[in-house]
């Protein structure tokens, strides 16, 4: 085949890219703002501070007389972007820390929960998180709702930073057999990129932890998070 | 001429191979003349937010289209914007306006495309975001096969070939974005022609 012909067919094969978004655009720029070191240069301190550079650099030519070693205004370098590598867990407001809830099946014993309605803040420029949770409410499989939050422990991972949350409970049920079916839901705001999805969910008999005479039972729903942004994930326990 | 000479003759061997007149002619070249810069750019180095926002909505559309062309997901091209404008706004004031400022923030660009790249490598690739089809002389079947070719390509090769034929710089923006110098620029851009010719070869024969 032909250069010219192959070069011809390279350039009309490029693909049509739509323009950015507006709210995208918006988005990008305000977050490179942010990161700009805060400066006065509006009105007549702005051209001063574009001008006193100059008028310095000429003050010091003349004093000098020297082309080649006159000093060079330095700007402060921009500082570091903040890398965060854990996820920060968001504690909503106005919500009790530990929520008790008693179960709405008639014949059970409550079981007192604590559950995690979090949104995880991470770095921009996550790819994948792999989120593994616990939470535990008990209700009746007919009233599903998003229970209270609770700030739970990151752990201090930066590759694979998850949330854990601990349902406590004086009361665990003393049927056997009985299990606790959790379900994670993940919603991801409309305008953040990517998804989230549900890589296991598990359920937990009970009875074990009667067993056990444990106060706490962990349940955990894994969850790969993939988004550029921040994602939310609300977990609901269903019995 | 023959003084031009003796006082080159300290160089490495390779350099006197070129004849005098060569050596004169670069003595005398004159320098290329500096890109002329847009008239915020002196407060855009101070900072000025106002300056800043207009450096971007002028340079952000060219950015993106590099971006979405070299990287195949959609979410990995937004990032690289994002990181390349946030990049370019710190190194601003170091920018010594002696390339213009488009093939300065291209290659800024495609230094973080390449590091969103080599990371894709290690960790799972998202779901590609394929691009809509532009009305060309080419029949979908062939367009589809030609970018896959594209794609399949090493990363540098895939970049020169990107900035070449589907952003139309020239080799003199190419050797800026690529910081390569111009034989370096020819060179890679050959190669790559004939790794993609080689791979349409064997696309086509099966």
């Amino acid at each position: 085949m032909k250069i010219e012909k192959m070069e011809t067919i390279l350039r009309r094969a490029a693909p049509e890219v739509a323009p950015l978004s507006a709210e995208r655009a918006d988005r990008v720029l305000r977050n490179a703002l942010a990161t700009v070191p805060r400066r006065d240069t509006n009105g007549w301190r702005g051209l001063f501070s574009v001008a006193a550079p100059g008028m310095a650099t000429a003050f010091l030519l003349l004093c000098f007389g020297t082309v080649s070693h006159a000093p060079q205004f330095e700007p402060k370098a921009a500082p570091a972007l903040r890398a965060v590598a854990v996820p920060v867990v968001v504690e909503r407001e106005n919500e009790p820390a530990v929520n008790r809830i008693a179960s709405v099946v008639p014949g059970r014993k409550p079981v007192a929960v604590a559950v995690s309605s979090a949104v995880i803040k991470g770095p921009r420029r996550v790819r994948r998180r792999s989120a593994t949770v616990a939470a535990v409410t008990a209700v009746a499989a007919s009233q599903a709702f998003s229970p209270a939050p609770q700030v739970t422990e990151p752990m201090a991972n930066a590759d694979e930073p998850f949330l854990f949350v601990a349902a406590t409970g004086t009361d665990a049920t003393q049927n056997g057999d009985e299990s606790l079916t959790v379900t994670v839901r993940t919603d991801v705001p409309a305008e953040v990129p990517g998804r989230a999805e549900v890589a296991t969910v598990q359920s937990v008999a009970m009875s074990n932890a009667a067993e056990n005479n444990d106060t706490s039972v962990p349940v955990w729903a894994h969850v790969a998070v993939e988004t550029g942004q921040e994602p939310v994930m609300t977990l609901t326990a269903l019995r | 001429m023959t003084n031009a000479v003796s006082i080159l003759s300290d160089e490495s061997p390779a350099v006197l191979s070129l004849s005098a007149a060569d050596w004169l002619c670069r003595l005398v070249q004159k320098p290329r003349p500096a890109p002329v810069q847009p008239a915020y750019l002196a407060l855009a180095r101070t900072g000025n937010t106002d300056a800043l926002a207009l450096l971007y909505d002028e340079y952000r559309e060219p950015v993106w289209r590099l971006c979405r062309r070299l990287l195949r997901s959609e979410a990995d091209a937004q990032d690289v914007l994002q990181s390349t404008f946030v990049k370019a706004f710190a190194a601003l004031p170091r920018f010594r306006g002696d390339a213009s400022l488009k093939t300065w923030l291209l290659r800024i660009a495609v230094n973080e495309a390449n590091t969103v790249g080599r990371r894709r490598d290690v960790i799972t690739a998202t779901e590609e975001t394929p691009l809509p089809d532009a009305p060309t002389g080419l029949d979908d079947a062939e367009r589809v096969a030609v970018r896959s070719l594209v794609d399949a390509l090493k990363p540098e090769f895939r970049t020169v070939i990107v900035l070449r034929f589907w952003e139309e710089l020239s080799y003199e923006e190419m050797g800026t974005v690529l910081n390569m110098p111009l034989p370096g620029v020819k060179m890679r851009l050959h190669r790559a022609k004939e790794a993609f010719r080689k791979m349409y070869g064997e696309e086509i024969t099966g």
